[in-house]
C-alpha cells in the first residue's frame, strides 16, 4: 500500500512539474506598450522656387546659375542667414499641432528632370552635386546648420515643444559644373515630424 | 502511512487548482502568439487638423519568430476625402541606444492598408504588425523603425510627414 501511495505521489510530482515550467513562461510574453501622444504638423508656404523672392540681381528671377548658393530667406535669395537666425530670415512656418515634444528633420532628395542634380549629402556642390542644409529660428546658422541629405539627415530641431510653432529656410547650393538643359529640375522636400527621444 | 495520505491529498488539491489554468486538450501545432497594443488618446485631439498617433511604440522581449500588432491611428483633419499612405520607413535618426534597423527588416513588417482613404474629419486604426521570421537573425538587441504616414494630396515641393516610432528590445 504504502508503495502504490509513494508511486502515485512520484507520478503527480512529475505532472506538476512540466505545468508549473508552462505557467512561468508567460513572465517572457512580448509587451507593446503605445504612447498616449498625436502628431501633428503643416507647413506654409509649401513650394520654394530658389532665386524666386527678390532674385540674385545676376541670373533672372526664378531661374538659377550654377555653382551658386541660395536661400529660402526673405531678406533675400543670396543673403546668408544671420547668428541668431531670427524669424524673419526663414521662408517656412511650420504650425505644430502636436500633443508632445517632438523632432523635425528635414530631407532634400536628388531632382527629377532637368540636369537631375543629386544629393552630394555633404552640404557642398560638386560636379552634378547640389549641397544643402535646413536651418531655423534660434540656430547659431554658422555653425548649426544642418546637412539637408537626400534621405537620414540629423534632426534639423530636437524637442520642439508640444503645439509650438517654428520658422525654418532651406540652403540651396546648385551643381558646380555648367547647366546640360534647359529643363525644370523638381525635388519634394520632405519635413518629417516625429516623437522627442532624449 | 498518514503522512503520505495527506500528502497525496494536499499534491491532488494543489494540482486541481494548476489544470485550471492549462488546456487539458493535446496541444495543436504552435503558433506564434500575437501581442498588441491600443492607442489611448490623450484628452481632445483636434478635429480640424490631420493628425497620427501613437507617437511611440516600444516592443518589449521581442523574439524571432515572434509576433507583435498595434494599430497606428489616422484622423483626416481637412473637409475633403484625402488618400494617405502609410508605409515601414527607414528611421533618419535613432533614439539614444538604439540602432538603425538591419535591411531586411522592411519584410517584417505588414500594414494592414497601406493606401486608407479617410472621408473628411474621419479617424481611422491602421493595423502594424511585426513578424520577424524564427530563423532570422538581427545583431542588436534594440533597434528602431519608423511607420511614416504620409497625406498624398500634398502637391508642393515641401511635403511633410509623420513618423510614428517603434523601438524594439529583443529578448
Amino acid at each position: 500500500m504504502k508503495r502504490i501511495l509513494v508511486g502515485i505521489l512520484l507520478a503527480m510530482l512529475l505532472t506538476l512539474v512540466p505545468t508549473m515550467s508552462a505557467l512561468a513562461a508567460s513572465d517572457d510574453d512580448i509587451t507593446v506598450t503605445v504612447t498616449p501622444a498625436y502628431l501633428s504638423i503643416s507647413v506654409s508656404p509649401d513650394t520654394w522656387a530658389p532665386n524666386d523672392i527678390v532674385g540674385d540681381g545676376v541670373t533672372p528671377k526664378g531661374s538659377v546659375a550654377p555653382d551658386t548658393v541660395y536661400y529660402a530667406n526673405p531678406l533675400g535669395d543670396d543673403t546668408a542667414p544671420s547668428d541668431p537666425v531670427v524669424d524673419g530670415e526663414c521662408r517656412f512656418t511650420i504650425t505644430n499641432g502636436s500633443s508632445v515634444a517632438t523632432n523635425v528633420t528635414v530631407n532634400f532628395p536628388d531632382h527629377t528632370g532637368g540636369d537631375a542634380s543629386t544629393n552630394s549629402n555633404l552640404g557642398t556642390n560638386d560636379t552634378t552635386k547640389f549641397g544643402a542644409y535646413s536651418y531655423c529660428t534660434g540656430m547659431t546658422y554658422s555653425t548649426g546648420k544642418v546637412i539637408a541629405k537626400a534621405s537620414g539627415s540629423d534632426a534639423m530641431k530636437t524637442n520642439l515643444g508640444a503645439t509650438t510653432n517654428i520658422k525654418f529656410g532651406l540652403t540651396y547650393e546648385t551643381q558646380s559644373n555648367a547647366w546640360t538643359s534647359t529643363d525644370n529640375m523638381v525635388s519634394t522636400v520632405n519635413v518629417a515630424l516625429s516623437y522627442y527621444m532624449p | 502511512m498518514r503522512i503520505l495520505a495527506v500528502s497525496l491529498v494536499i499534491l491532488a488539491m494543489t494540482l486541481a487548482g494548476c489544470v485550471g489554468f492549462t488546456d487539458p486538450e493535446p496541444a495543436p501545432t504552435p503558433e506564434p502568439e500575437v501581442h498588441s497594443g491600443s492607442v489611448i488618446l490623450p484628452e481632445n485631439p483636434p478635429m480640424d487638423r490631420t493628425w497620427v498617433s501613437p507617437g511611440k511604440v516600444q516592443i518589449g522581449n521581442y523574439y524571432p519568430g515572434g509576433r507583435a500588432e498595434y494599430s497606428v491611428t489616422i484622423h483626416n483633419g481637412k473637409d475633403t476625402s484625402t488618400e494617405f499612405s502609410v508605409s515601414y520607413r527607414y528611421p533618419d535618426n535613432v533614439a539614444t541606444g538604439y540602432d538603425k534597423p538591419p535591411l531586411e527588416a522592411q519584410d517584417w513588417i505588414i500594414i494592414a492598408d497601406m493606401t486608407p482613404i479617410l472621408m473628411p474629419k474621419e479617424t481611422r486604426d491602421v493595423l502594424v504588425a511585426l513578424t520577424m521570421p524564427k530563423e532570422a537573425k538581427v545583431e542588436s538587441k534594440k533597434w528602431e523603425f519608423w511607420i511614416s504616414v504620409i497625406d498624398m494630396a500634398q502637391t508642393g515641393t515641401i511635403r511633410t510627414e509623420l513618423c510614428v516610432r517603434t523601438l524594439i528590445d529583443m529578448r
